[in-house]
C-alpha cells in the first residue's frame, strides 16, 4: 500500500529536494505541494492524503496553526513536522497540536522517512537529538513550579518586610538600615506589589500567616 | 341671788370679770358704755353696777351722774374701775358720785370679788350724789392737765437744747468749711507738691502741684501707692518714712531723687506731716514735696563757673579760638592746637591770618561788619594736608562779642570736624547714584507699592514692558496690570508680606494695549520711611516659558525616536532572522537533501560543511530573535535562552516562574525577553559567578522580572551617576518606554537584585484585542 503525501513547505527548492528524496521510496507517493498555509489547507482538505509533510515555518498561516486546523477538520491526515529547530518547545507544540513527527531539516533524511512511514501507522517519532526523554525534562522544565512569591523578596525587601511588621515606623527602619526614608518606601511599595498585598493590615496579616513575627518564631 | 351689771368698752375685760363674777355665785349682765348700762340699770334694776371710767359715748362719771339723777336707780351701788387715775384723785372723784370703791386696773378677781362681797354686805344707803361732784371732776382733769402740760413743756425745753445744739455745730461746720476752702485754695494754689496718703501709703489726695511735678493727674494716683514715685531703684523709701514717721521721727526737708510718669527724674525736697485723728492717733501722712531740680543745676553751676567754662573749653572735641578784633590769637583750645599740629601756648602773640593765609578773612570782615555771625556748614571748609588726617571737612562759625561801649572784645572762631559725616555723605551718595543706575538699568521690571498693591513707583523697564508711563503707573493697582491674579491670591500675598515673608509667583501681566505676557513676581516687604512697602521684581519669561516648551517638546521627540528606535531594531532583527532562516537557511536544507540523494557528485563531501553552514546559520538567526518568542510565548523562548545562556558562559540559571504560559503584548514579550537577556549578559560580564536566578512572576495587573546573582555587585547611584550604566541602558529604556518600574539592590560584595515590574492592566486589552 502506498503512503500519500503532501508536502508543504514555502521554499521551492526544500520541495523538490524532498519530493526526490521521498519519490525514492517505492511506498511513498507526494501526491501534492502547498507553498503557504493557507493553499496546504486547501490542498489537504481536497486530496486527504496519508501522510502531510509541513514546515513549521511558513507565510500566511505558520506551520503550527495550519496543523492545529487540519487536525481537526481531517483527522485521517497525520503530520509530520519539519523543523529547523532543535527546540522541545516546538516539538511540545507540535505533538499538542497532533502532530506525529517532528524531523529536523539537518538531520539524515532516513529519519524524515521514518517519521512518514510511523506517522501514517499512527505512531510517533521524532529525529535526534529530540528524544520522548528530552520532552519530558523540557516539559518538567517548563511546568509552572508554583513559585513562591516569598523568595523575590531582595534581603532588603525582607528587612523593610519584618520591620514594618514588628511595627516600626518609616523614619526608625530608614535609621536602622542607614537608608532614606525615600527607600524605605520604595521598598515597602516593591514588597507589597510582589507579595500581592494592598495595605499595611494585609502586610501584618501576611506576617503573620508567614510566622515572622518575634514571638511567633 | 345677785344681778350685776359690768358696763366696759372692751367685751374682753367684760368676759372676764362676768366669768369671775358668776364662778362667785352672780348673775351678770353686760353693757358696753355708760348709755346702754343707763338702759339696763333702769329696765334691769341690777344690785351691783361695775363700770369703766373712760369710754366712747358715755364715761363713768357721767353715767353715774345720770343713775344717780333717776330716783329709781339713784340707790344701785356702783364700783369703779380705772386704769387711768391715781388713787387720791380717783377717790375724790368716787366720793364726789357717792361711789365709795375704786378700782385700778389691772387688779387681781379676788379683790374685785371681795370689794363686790364688801359693796352687797354694806346696807343700802342712798348715796346723794356731793354737790362738789362737778367741782371734783374738773379738779381731776384740770390736775391733769396741769401735769400733761409740765410734760410738755419739759419736751419742749429738751427740744430747744438740742435745736441749739444743732445750731452749734453748723456754725461750727460752717466755719470748719470755710478755713477747709481756704485750706483747698492755698493747696491748690500751692507751687508745693501736697500729697496726703494712708499709712500704708495709699495716695487720698493731690494737688494741681503735684500733678505738675510729678506728670500724673490726681485721678491717675489716688488710690494707688506712693511707691509710684519711687525711681526704680527707690522702692520701699516711702514705707520706711512713714515707719519713722510712725516712730515720731522728726521728717524736715529732707532731699531725694523722685520718678515722673514720663520716666524722668526729678530732684524735690520734701516735709513730712503726720495727720492725727481726734484722739491724737497717726491715721495719715501728708507730703510736702518741692521741685529743686533747676535749683540743683543753678546750684552746681554756681559753684564754679569759671572752673567749668574753663573745663568746657579745654575739652571741647570742637576747636574754639579767641582773637581780638585784629584776628590777633588769645586762646585756643586743645583741640585746635592739635588740629594745627603746634601746642596750644604756640599761638599767643601770632596773627590768624598771618600764621594761616586765607579768604575766609575777607568773609569774617564782612560779617562783623554787618554785626552777623558768621558760620558756614552747607559747604565745609576744606583742610586739606594735615599729617596725621590727611584731608579733612570743618564746619566753621565766627561769632564778634561786644563790650557795653559796643567796641569789639573778642572773637570767637570754632571750627567742627565733619569728615566723618562728609565721608558717609560721599559714600551714601555715590550708593544711592549706583542703586539708581542699578534699578534705572535694570533689565527686570521693578515696582514699589504698598502691601495693598497700590503703585509708588516703577523703573523705566516697568514702564516699557507694560506700554503705560511713569505718572501712569504711579497710583495704579498691582491688580489692574495682572488680570489673573485673583481676591484670595492678593490676599495671600498681602499676609505673607505682612509676615515678613518674600513671595514668589508666576502670573501673567497686561499692557496697555491689552496684550499679556507671562511673567515671574519675586516681591519683598520691607520698610521705607517708616511705612511698609513692597519691593517686585518682575521678570518677562515669554521666551524661559518658549525654552520650557520646546524642551518638553523636544524631551517627547526623543523618547518617541527611541521608541522607534527600539522598535525598528526590533523588526529589523526579525527581519533578519526570517531572512537567515527562510532564504539562507532553506536553501541550505535543499543543498542538503539534494548532497544526501546523491543528485549532486561530491554530496557525502560537502554533507557535513551544508550541516555545519545550516547550524550556523541557525544560531545567528536565534540570536537576532528566538524564532518561538512569536508562535510559542515567553516561556519557551526564556527556557531555549537559558540553555544557550549557560552552554556559552557555564553559568547555571535557577529559573522560577508563575503564571507566565500565557502570552502578553508582543511588544512586552520581547521587553522582558530582552530585559532578561542584558541582565543576564552583565552577570556573565561583571559579577563573576557560575549561578544566576531567574523569576518571573505575572498575575492579573503585574509582570515582574527578577535578575539575581551573588557576585561583586556595584554601588547603583555611583554607576548611575557616572553614567557607566552599560548594559543597564537597554534595560532602562525599555522599562520606561513600557511604564514598568525598575529597581537595582546592589553593593560592593553583596550581589545584585534587578527587579522590573510592567502594569498589566493596558496590556491585556492588547491581548484581547490581538486574539
Amino acid at each position: 500500500m502506498t503512503i500519500s503525501i503532501v508536502l508543504a513547505d514555502d521554499h521551492v527548492m526544500v520541495r523538490q529536494g524532498l519530493r526526490v528524496l521521498i519519490e525514492a521510496e517505492k511506498d511513498l507517493s507526494v501526491v501534492g505541494e502547498a507553498e503557504d498555509g493557507l493553499e496546504t489547507l486547501k490542498l489537504v482538505e481536497r486530496l486527504k492524503p496519508n501522510v502531510l509533510v509541513l514546515d513549521v515555518m511558513m507565510p500566511g498561516l505558520n506551520g503550527l496553526e495550519a496543523l492545529a486546523i487540519i487536525r481537526q477538520r481531517i483527522p485521517d491526515t497525520q503530520v509530520v513536522i519539519l523543523s529547523m529547530y532543535p527546540n522541545e518547545a516546538f516539538v511540545v507544540e507540535a505533538l499538542k497540536q497532533g502532530a506525529l513527527g517532528y524531523v529536523l531539516k539537518c538531520c539524515k533524511s532516513i529519519h524524515l522517512l521514518k517519521a512518514i512511514r510511523e506517522a501514517a501507522s499512527g505512531r510517533r517519532h521524532l529525529s535526534p537529538p529530540m528524544s520522548e526523554h528530552s520532552i519530558e525534562v523540557y516539559l518538567e522544565k517548563a511546568k509552572s513550579a508554583t513559585m513562591d512569591p516569598h523568595d523575590t523578596l531582595t534581603p532588603r525587601e525582607r528587612e523593610v518586610l519584618q520591620l514594618t511588621a514588628e511595627g516600626h515606623s518609616q523614619p526608625e527602619i530608614a535609621k536602622r538600615l542607614h537608608i532614606s526614608p525615600r527607600t524605605v518606601e520604595m521598598h515597602r511599595k516593591n514588597l507589597m506589589r510582589k507579595l500581592g498585598l494592598r495595605n499595611q493590615a494585609d502586610l501584618i496579616r501576611y506576617a503573620i500567616d508567614r510566622r515572622l513575627l518575634p514571638d511567633q518564631k | 341671788m345677785t344681778t350685776i351689771l359690768i358696763i366696759d368698752d372692751e367685751a374682753d375685760v367684760r368676759a372676764m370679770w362676768a366669768i369671775a363674777l358668776r364662778a362667785a355665785g352672780h348673775r351678770t349682765m353686760e353693757a358696753s358704755d355708760g348709755a346702754e348700762g343707763l338702759h339696763y340699770a333702769r329696765t334691769k334694776h341690777p344690785d351691783l353696777v361695775i363700770s369703766d371710767l373712760l369710754m366712747p359715748t358715755m364715761g363713768g362719771v357721767e353715767f353715774v351722774r345720770q343713775l344717780r339723777a333717776d330716783p329709781s336707780t339713784a340707790n344701785i351701788p356702783v364700783i369703779l374701775m380705772t386704769g387711768i387715775f391715781q388713787e387720791e384723785e380717783g377717790r375724790r372723784l368716787a366720793e364726789a358720785c357717792g361711789v365709795h370703791h375704786l378700782l385700778s386696773k389691772p387688779c387681781r378677781v379676788d379683790k374685785i370679788i371681795d370689794v363686790v362681797d364688801t359693796v352687797l354686805s354694806t346696807p343700802a344707803c342712798r348715796t346723794a350724789l356731793a354737790e362738789n361732784l362737778d367741782h371734783e371732776h374738773l379738779k381731776l382733769l384740770n390736775n391733769t392737765l396741769v401735769a400733761k402740760i409740765r410734760e410738755l413743756e419739759m419736751v419742749n425745753q429738751r427740744i430747744e437744747q438740742q435745736v441749739a445744739e444743732l445750731e452749734r455745730t453748723a456754725q461750727a461746720l460752717r466755719d470748719n468749711d470755710r478755713v477747709l476752702r481756704h485750706f483747698t485754695a492755698i493747696v491748690a494754689c500751692s507751687d508745693d507738691a501736697i500729697i496726703s496718703k494712708k499709712l500704708d501709703g495709699t495716695i487720698l489726695s493731690w494737688n494741681p502741684a503735684a500733678e505738675r511735678i510729678y506728670g500724673y493727674s490726681a485721678a491717675e494716683v489716688i488710690g494707688h501707692s506712693i511707691n509710684l514715685l519711687a525711681p526704680l531703684d527707690g522702692v520701699g523709701e516711702f514705707q520706711n518714712v512713714l515707719k519713722r514717721l510712725g516712730n515720731g521721727e522728726p521728717l524736715n526737708h529732707f532731699e531725694t531723687v523722685h520718678s515722673r510718669k514720663d520716666g524722668r527724674l526729678v530732684h524735690v525736697s520734701f516735709t513730712i506731716s503726720p495727720i492725727q485723728n481726734a484722739v491724737g492717733q497717726l491715721i495719715a501722712a501728708c507730703t510736702i514735696a518741692r521741685d529743686i531740680t533747676e535749683d540743683k543745676q543753678a546750684e552746681w553751676m554756681m559753684r564754679d563757673q569759671a572752673r567749668v567754662l574753663d573745663l568746657i573749653f579745654e575739652h571741647s572735641l570742637d576747636c574754639i579760638v579767641l582773637l581780638d578784633k585784629d584776628y590777633n590769637f588769645i586762646r585756643v583750645n586743645q583741640a585746635y592746637a592739635k588740629a594745627c599740629g603746634r601746642a596750644a601756648s604756640e599761638f599767643p602773640g601770632h596773627n590768624h591770618f598771618e600764621l594761616y593765609p586765607s579768604p575766609l578773612k575777607e568773609e569774617f570782615d564782612e560779617a562783623i561788619r554787618h554785626r552777623v555771625a558768621f558760620s558756614r556748614t552747607a559747604r565745609p571748609f576744606t583742610f586739606p594736608d594735615h599729617p596725621e588726617w590727611g584731608v579733612t571737612y570743618w564746619d566753621l562759625s565766627m561769632v564778634s562779642i561786644r563790650n557795653e561801649n559796643d567796641d569789639i572784645e573778642l572773637l570767637l572762631f570754632t571750627l567742627r570736624d565733619v569728615t566723618e559725616r562728609q565721608r558717609t555723605e560721599d559714600k551714601l551718595r555715590a550708593s544711592e547714584s549706583r542703586f539708581r543706575v542699578l534699578v534705572e538699568q535694570a533689565t527686570d521690571a521693578i515696582f514699589l507699592h504698598g502691601p495693598e498693591g497700590l503703585i509708588l513707583d516703577a523703573n523705566p523697564r516697568a514702564c516699557e514692558s507694560l506700554g503705560y508711563t511713569r505718572d501712569e503707573l504711579i497710583g495704579m493697582s498691582i491688580a489692574a496690570i495682572d488680570p489673573v491674579v485673583n481676591r484670595d491670591t492678593l490676599q495671600r500675598i498681602g499676609d505673607q508680606l505682612n509676615a515678613g515673608q518674600q513671595v514668589a509667583l508666576d502670573t501673567t501681566h497686561q499692557r496697555k494695549d491689552g496684550s499679556t505676557f507671562p511673567v515671574e513676581v519675586r516681591i519683598n516687604p520691607f520698610h521705607y520711611d517708616g511705612r511698609r512697602v513692597a519691593l517686585s521684581v518682575v521678570r518677562d519669561i515669554t521666551e524661559r516659558k518658549r525654552t520650557d516648551q520646546a524642551l518638553v517638546e523636544s524631551r517627547n521627540r526623543l523618547e518617541s525616536l527611541s521608541r522607534q528606535l527600539i522598535t525598528t531594531q526590533e523588526t529589523e532583527r526579525k527581519d533578519l532572522a526570517r531572512e537567515l532562516h527562510d532564504e539562507i537557511g532553506q536553501s541550505l536544507t535543499a543543498m542538503r537533501i539534494l548532497c544526501e540523494t546523491g543528485a549532486c557528485p561530491r554530496g557525502p563531501q560537502v554533507l557535513d560543511l551544508v550541516t555545519e553552514l545550516m547550524e550556523r546559520v541557525r544560531n545567528l538567526s536565534f540570536d537576532l530573535r528566538p524564532p518561538m518568542l512569536d508562535p510559542l510565548g515567553l516561556l519557551p523562548a526564556m527556557l531555549w535562552n537559558f540553555e544557550r545562556y549557560s552552554k556559552a558562559t557555564g553559568i547555571h540559571v535557577v529559573f522560577q516562574h508563575s503564571g507566565v504560559e500565557k502570552r502578553f503584548s508582543s511588544e512586552l514579550e520581547i521587553a522582558v525577553y530582552r530585559i532578561v537577556q542584558e541582565a543576564l549578559t552583565n552577570v556573565a560580564r561583571h559579577a563573576g559567578v557560575t549561578e544566576a536566578t531567574v523569576q518571573l512572576w505575572a498575575d492579573a495587573d503585574t509582570l515582574g522580572i527578577q535578575a539575581t546573582d551573588q557576585g561583586k555587585g556595584f554601588v547603583p547611584d555611583a554607576v548611575m551617576a557616572e553614567g557607566r550604566t552599560g548594559g543597564l541602558t537597554g534595560i532602562l529604556e525599555r522599562v520606561e518606554l513600557l511604564g514598568g518600574e525598575i529597581e537595582i539592590e546592589s553593593s560592593p560584595g553583596q550581589g545584585t537584585f534587578i527587579t522590573v515590574q510592567f502594569p498589566l492592566a493596558m496590556d491585556s486589552e492588547n491581548e484581547e484585542g490581538k486574539q
